[in-house]
């Protein structure tokens, strides 16, 4: 048990915006998101999340550098934190914390971890043809330097939000979702938050697109853009009176689901399978769990021979249960592929696995109690 | 005094391996000698095309031969940062006299902290992009772009399965993060030890953004001093070796130092100008979380940047924090030697600071002519001091308002 | 329409333009109010950035910046001083563009 629960989540994709957007389309694969060609220069075809515009979704007052990361970030945070005065799939414009151009926000438990893959390809390329392509090297648009550091959108949503909790983001790549999770339960056991946002984003950009298809040409999934923000909380908090949200979202709302376990190895053996496998079965023991009692596993379905690994670790342990695939629904959303995973299993009550394979050489699963 | 009075029964984390990369010395015996003599790491970068910047001086490191250090892990699949943090690693183990095999059947965490990652890998690839459009690819480039590969690289290379990997990319306070990561890991027992520590290499990027700010120092990087004019950017690495205090007095380990504590905190203000009040919490944090008053911090090593706004405003934090001038302990920057190493800094800085209390000796500021009145604080100019640590304080502040502060100790 | 109306007012016929700048206060006073991210038309010659318009530090070196792509020209840092108001961005412009032209 990490002692932590899931209370609340939101994403940005395809799918739409909200959580509401994405419950309808994952109940029904006829209204999944169709492609988006995208051309130039970087031919594909992209799940792109079309809703989204950012300016129309934050307003023009600190936007006009920022970049889709950050943007998805804030977004998806601000409808967290108001979830229940809000109407879902409409952001309308979201107001800064007023807080936050004067003084600094007061102390707020709130924290951020949020994963990445390498932060804003998009915006670090332009940043390099600035400086390549001008009469000066140094004739760069400097608005856009932090929005091209790795830690942009998880600083950006504390700023936009005046959250002074602890404030982190971990280049997990695909693992994401699980070490955003961990980091947040541990932050919650160690009492150095009082809640925290976990999840990941991920934009669609001719830079992204350009390096995926160098990595692995065969991918399984073409890739999606999006955002997904999980609320994590101590259980113990939770059972009494949240005063962390209790403001904003309605004390008392009941938790979607519990933490168990999450468990993470490295491959050193060239045998990625077995060590998923291995993950799974001493996360299960720790639970006091049985592998038939999985009815439900999302995998992380990274691109090349890695998926089919993925896939056989699984089939290997709960291979009965019901097998579920973000990127079939908002495509291959990078790093933010694991807070998907884990609000796709959230739709079935019961216990449930996230799996999950990086290229860089780890992979992980995550087990959850869904009310 | 640094023990656990408000957190009886609560785990200790010892120091017991330094393994240090850096523009100034590589190893922990040398970089503890550069300290002392207060060594200068600048000169002319060579890492990247300089030509149109009016000056370019940097930290870079010179002569590093990877295949010296990588173990397992090809070079040509791990980019400079990632072999800086494995080569730290691997010198942090042969310090504290142990090898990976004795590692084997423990659980680990490994932890390392990066500004860029891998992103001189990619703006490599972004230029032939810009060149030569998007069919001109380097497949073997793209897979080292990923920051992952910090923390994966380290533990693929120690050939280390069973750990928890993350790379954490809070930028300039990243290696404070992971130690900080690191020290809650052990103390829940969820690992038995921890390798954390921060790793970056020069960039472009960084130069540029910096240069663009007006943040660079075109002659010298001299933090505190009332003519300074910015930071050096710099490269380099650092991992320290975390362990149970009592399973590293066990096995008759050196132990460098303990760390007390840290704190963590977000300004949610400026995306580049910190604020005060919000480090001084941070700080309140750090020092609350270690058990110690500010009254028993013998040293702080400051986030020090060397730019116009960072020293004026960390140095009214901490007075904030320890009270006029007189009540205030010494406050260096490593950086003054360094340069700017972005992810590594705090690290190495930490490195510093268990070199500092192990050694007997304070790291000096170097190019230091006068104190900017706005700062306040004996920076220890220019020459080491012999002194008695018993406890440090080390500052990271990052954009975005990402601030972490470890503080460490000596043993009691 | 009338924000363009209001633009020219504000910016060509209340302030002082320089006669290397002449001609381009529009383009100035526009490229000011993005970089600012204030609406064009609404900034009189000596509203300051800082104080009146809730610019910061970085706000105007991302100004310095933009000047110097459009107008490829060298801005001296210490000309941050001077750019503090819309009239001050005209009259560094112009100093630094008849600077230019004498040393053609």
């Amino acid at each position: 048990m990490t002692g932590a629960v899931i209370t609340a989540w939101s994403a940005i994709s395809a799918c739409g915006v909200g959580a509401d957007s994405h419950r309808a389309v994952y109940g029904d694969p006829a209204r999944r998101p169709r492609l988006t060609p995208v051309g130039d220069p970087v031919p594909g075809e992209a799940h792109v999340a079309a809703d989204f515009d950012v300016t129309e979704a934050l307003g023009p007052k600190g936007t006009s550098s920022m970049d889709r990361c950050s943007a998805l970030a804030v977004a998806t945070a601000a409808d967290l934190l108001a979830a229940g005065q809000r109407p879902q799939g409409h952001i309308g414009c979201i107001q800064r914390n007023q807080s936050a151009s004067g003084g600094i926000a007061p102390p707020s438990g709130i924290g951020v971890v949020l994963g990445t893959t390498s932060g804003s390809a998009q915006t670090q390329l332009d940043f390099t043809r600035e400086s390549l392509t001008r009469a000066k090297p140094y004739r760069v648009n400097p608005a856009l330097m932090p929005f091209a550091l790795m830690n942009s959108a998880a600083a950006r949503t504390a700023m936009w939000h005046g959250l002074t909790g602890p404030n982190t983001t971990i280049a997990g790549g695909r693992m994401s979702g699980l070490s955003t999770l961990r980091y947040g339960a541990r932050l919650l056991a160690t009492g150095r938050a009082d809640a925290m946002l976990c999840g990941a984003v991920e934009e669609y950009g001719p830079a992204r697109q350009w390096l995926a298809d160098q990595r692995t040409p065969d991918a399984l999934h073409p890739l999606g853009e999006g955002g997904a923000v999980l609320r994590l909380e101590p259980a113990a908090a939770h059972g009494e009176t949240t005063a962390t949200f209790g403001e904003t979202t309605g004390a008392g709302t009941p938790a979607l689901a519990d933490v168990l376990g999450i468990d993470t190895r490295v491959v050193v053996d060239d045998d990625p399978a077995a060590a998923l496998e291995a993950c799974i079965r001493r996360t299960l023991d720790r639970a006091g769990a049985a592998a038939s009692d999985v009815r439900t596993v999302a995998v992380s379905a990274p691109p090349g021979p890695l998926a089919d690994a993925e896939r056989r670790a699984v089939a290997h342990t709960a291979g009965h249960a019901d097998v579920r695939d973000p990127g079939d629904i908002v495509g291959d959303t990078g790093a933010a592929t694991g807070p998907f995973q884990v609000t796709l299993v959230l739709e079935r009550r019961g216990l449930a696995l996230m799996t999950a394979a990086d290229e860089d050489g780890t992979v992980g699963c995550g087990l959850l109690r869904v009310h | 005094m640094a023990g656990s009075r408000a957190h009886a029964g609560r785990r200790r984390v010892a120091v017991t391996g330094v393994g240090v990369v850096s523009s100034i010395g590589t190893g922990a015996d040398a970089y503890a000698r550069a300290l002392r003599q207060g060594r200068s790491g600048a000169r002319p970068i060579e890492a990247f095309d300089t030509t149109g910047f009016a000056h370019a001086t940097g930290c870079e490191v010179v002569g590093f031969e990877p295949e010296r250090w990588l173990r397992r892990v090809p070079v040509e699949e791990a980019g400079r940062a990632a072999q800086f943090a494995i080569a730290s690693a691997g010198m942090a183990l042969d310090d504290a006299g142990i090898t990976e095999d004795d590692l084997r059947d423990r659980r680990g965490l490994v932890s390392i902290g990066t500004t860029d990652g891998g992103s001189d890998d990619g703006e490599r690839l972004a230029a032939s992009f810009v060149h030569d459009g998007p069919a001109a690819i380097d497949p073997a480039a793209a897979r080292r772009v990923p920051a992952s590969r910090l923390a994966t690289g380290v533990a693929r290379d120690l050939g280390l399965a069973d750990v928890e990997v993350s790379t954490v990319a809070t930028a300039c306070a990243a290696g404070n993060y992971a130690i900080g990561g690191g020290v809650d890991a052990l103390r829940t027992g969820e690992v038995d030890y921890a390798l954390c520590g921060g790793a970056d290499a020069l960039c472009r990027m960084t130069f540029t953004g910096f240069y663009r700010l007006g943040a660079v120092d075109p002659d010298r990087c001299r933090p505190f001093d009332v003519d300074r004019r910015g930071i050096h950017t710099g490269e380099g690495g650092a991992v320290l070796l975390l362990e149970p205090l009592d399973d590293a007095v066990a096995r008759g380990a050196r132990v460098y130092a303990e760390v007390l504590g840290y704190g963590l905190n977000c300004d949610a203000h400026h995306q580049v100008a910190p604020h005060g009040e919000s480090v001084a919490r941070c700080m309140e944090l750090a020092l609350d979380d270690a058990d110690v008053a500010p009254a028993d911090v013998d040293l702080i090593s400051a986030h020090g940047t060397g730019t116009k706004a960072n020293d004026v405003t960390e140095c009214g934090a901490i007075h904030g924090v320890f009270g006029p001038a007189g009540e205030v302990p010494p406050v260096v920057s490593v950086k003054s030697m360094l340069g700017h190493t972005m992810g590594a800094a705090s690290a190495l800085a930490a490195a510093a600071c268990a070199l500092g209390i192990d050694g007997g000796f304070v790291p000096p500021t170097i190019n230091h002519t006068e104190t900017d009145p706005e700062c306040a604080v004996d920076c220890v100019p220019n020459t080491a001091v012999d002194a008695d640590l018993r406890v440090v304080q080390n500052n990271a502040l990052a954009f975005g308002g990402n601030n972490a502060v470890v503080v460490l100790g000596r043993p009691a | 329409m009338n924000t363009e109306r209001n633009a020219e007012a504000a910016a060509a016929t209340t302030a002082t333009v320089p006669a290397a700048v002449a001609g381009r206060a529009r383009e100035i006073e526009a490229l000011v109010c993005r970089v600012l991210e204030v609406e064009s038309g609404t900034v009189g010659p000596e509203d300051r950035f800082v104080d009146d318009l809730g610019a910061d530090s970085m706000k105007l070196i991302e100004l310095l910046s933009h000047l110097e792509i459009e107008f490829d020209v060298e801005i001296d840092e210490d000309e941050l001083e001077r750019l503090v108001h819309l009239q001050g961005v005209y009259d560094v412009l112009g100093d630094v563009l008849d600077a230019d032209s004498l040393d053609a």
